[in-house]
């Protein structure tokens, strides 16, 4: 190799030196460890409501109940969940959800409001027409009935699809949409006289409804 | 040595790899068709040997991966140049070409090997102080107790953070920094999930929700729902098993010597020394239309270490780079009011730079080079005929 130049002749052996060094490198990565750090708290007050990842204890709920419903398997899903908001119309009151319910409110006629999300489109718009007509005891619809029984919505900023079921006694009014790979149920259920009387108020309740 | 050498500068070497180089790039871009453009990657050019595998689940290796054609392609060209290159003026440019490419290949190594790329998801007026992985996720065990080993207020959380990639079925987790040890009953990569009641975990929201295992899934805009059994065992004894799972907005919370730590499956997060506050999101159409013209997102910058609380637009061919990272505007959500931004963070981003301008150096001393022989031909040639 003497016809090399002499720096090329001193760095040969560094240059192998690196390309051992490369592949140890490359040999060694790939490996997650566990790590412990200290997370601050942002340097800046939010507007919106808390971030429901932080860890922190925001509710005041008992902690058995802290986790909320699914998110949905959108990146953005998790920011959405937990920042619904509504304004409530007068005479409703707020009141206890249930095991699957975000929201649960009671009408000044006594009908029932329910507010829920999961993920994905919880098997279709036929498949949820058909259960919500089984809990009224209500036989299937035909393809025809079922894309007339369905009524153009909004709930709040996004667009919705309504149904509204009604045997003898009861009745149930759907609204449902999906934001960002989450459907969301509004739903309100009584008797049909508490659901017509409560109906106005429901639609003024839909259009107040916001993700912030 | 120097035979070694100059088998390994050979040019039957340089061609064979660059053919198995295009055969690879071929099959890798065939693949993606199949499969998601990350796994792709991973298995074709983030490798050393693409295997195929049998009914019985038997790996051969049917190609050379990115890493053996690269480490394959420096080696030749630094015997090429230790045994056979000559070492004059006039081949300078050849040289500084050549170490281009070099830079170039080791570029794209490091950032294979270093560079992290995450996300900031923010909603109109929310704050963060953290982005987010696209696809790892964290077993993050939380004190939400805001108080030091002597229990003195402190204004941090301290986390401990758990890859999911040590969540491996069977798997007791062991540590002792973390302040529990955690048995893994079953790690679920992605899984269906639906409300109802879960008998098998003992404590926490899981209870109330049904998992069913699912194939990962295959598109890169799609994230992986991934679900885990754990058996959380303090102070020598069990407290239960929890349902843990990436699509739980919320933690549960468990309660350890007096202290109360919540616990999460959750997307990995990477700290930021800074906290981002989105103002503005602008998402402007062409007129009349709903194609998008451009969006932009207004924030609010606070770095409390380097004194730092300022205004900045992130937009499309405009992002901020701040602390090592480059902040892209990425895409946006939930009707206009939650901006995305893409967090990369490539110690090795200047040197595809360095490789253009060497290349350009190269090819210019080349060009002149010639031009110049050339030249002073054509000038001889002329005086002679003059003469």
């Amino acid at each position: 190799m003497n016809h090399l130049p002499r720096f090329v002749r001193c760095t040969s052996g560094f240059t192998s030196s690196m390309l051992v060094c490369s592949l140890c490198i490359l040999g060694g990565c790939g490996e997650e460890e566990i790590e412990v750090y200290e997370a601050p708290q942002p340097a800046i007050a939010s507007n919106t409501a808390h971030d429901p990842n932080d860890g922190q204890d925001h509710s005041g709920h008992d902690h058995a109940m802290h986790a909320s419903e699914p998110a949905a398997a959108d990146n953005s899903a998790s920011t959405i969940s937990g920042k619904f908001t509504v304004e409530l119309p007068e005479g409703w009151q707020q009141t206890q959800p249930g095991s699957m319910i975000l929201h649960s409110y009671q009408t000044a006629s006594g009908a029932d409001v329910n507010v829920s999300a999961f993920p994905g489109d919880v098997g279709g718009v036929a498949a949820n027409v058909a259960r919500w007509r089984r809990q009224l005891g209500l036989g299937p619809l035909t393809q025809d009935q079922l894309q007339s029984s369905i009524e153009q919505d909004k709930i709040g900023p996004i667009d919705a699809n309504r149904v509204d079921i009604a045997n003898d006694s009861q009745r149930m009014v759907v609204s449902f949409g999906m934001v960002d790979g989450k459907t969301w149920f509004i739903k309100l259920t009584g008797t049909s006289d508490q659901v017509q009387t409560a109906l106005p108020k429901f639609d003024q309740f839909l259009k107040t409804v916001n993700w912030q | 040595m120097k035979k070694i050498l100059k088998k390994f500068a050979s040019l039957r070497i340089t061609v064979v790899v660059l053919i198995a180089g295009m055969m690879l790039v071929f099959a890798g871009t065939l693949a993606q068709t199949h499969m998601p453009i990350r796994e792709a990657q991973k298995i074709y050019f983030q490798s050393f040997v693409v295997p195929i595998y049998l009914q019985n689940g038997t790996a051969i290796p049917v190609l050379p991966g990115g890493y053996t054609l690269g480490i394959i392609m420096v080696l030749n060209l630094l015997c090429a140049y230790l045994t056979t290159f000559k070492w004059t003026t006039k081949r300078m440019g050849v040289l500084l070409m050549h170490s281009g490419i070099l830079m170039l290949l080791i570029g794209q190594l490091f950032t294979d090997l270093y560079s992290v790329e995450s996300y900031v998801s923010l909603d109109h007026g929310q704050v963060k102080n953290y982005s987010e992985s696209f696809h790892k996720n964290e077993l993050v065990i939380i004190d939400t107790s805001n108080k030091d080993a002597n229990d003195n207020p402190k204004d941090t959380q301290t986390v401990y953070s758990i890859p999911a990639s040590k969540l491996v079925t069977g798997n007791m987790i062991t540590d002792p920094r973390l302040p529990v040890s955690i048995s893994v009953k079953e790690f679920m990569p992605n899984a269906n999930i639906a409300m109802g009641e879960n008998p098998r975990p003992t404590q926490g929201f899981g209870q109330r929700v049904i998992v069913q295992p699912a194939p990962p899934v295959k598109g890169d805009q799609q994230r992986n729902l991934a679900c885990v059994y754990v058996d959380i065992i303090a102070n020598g004894k069990n407290l239960g098993t929890w349902l843990l799972s990436s699509a739980f907005v919320n933690p549960d919370f468990i309660e350890i010597n007096g202290r109360e730590y919540a616990i999460h499956l959750r997307a990995k997060r990477y700290m930021m020394p800074m906290t981002l506050k989105l103002q503005e999101f602008k998402h402007e159409r062409f007129t009349g239309t709903n194609v998008p013209m451009a969006f932009s997102s207004r924030l609010r910058l606070v770095d409390p270490i380097q004194h730092e609380d300022r205004e900045l637009t992130i937009s499309m061919n405009q992002p901020l780079r701040y602390d090592g990272k480059t902040f892209y505007q990425a895409s946006f959500a939930n009707d206009d009011q939650t901006t995305i931004l893409q967090v990369v963070r490539n110690p090795a981003a200047v040197l595809p730079y360095i490789a253009c301008i060497l290349v350009t150096l190269g090819m210019s001393w080349h060009f002149i080079a010639h031009f110049l022989k050339f030249f002073n031909k054509f000038v001889k040639q002329d005086t002679e005929v003059k003469a």
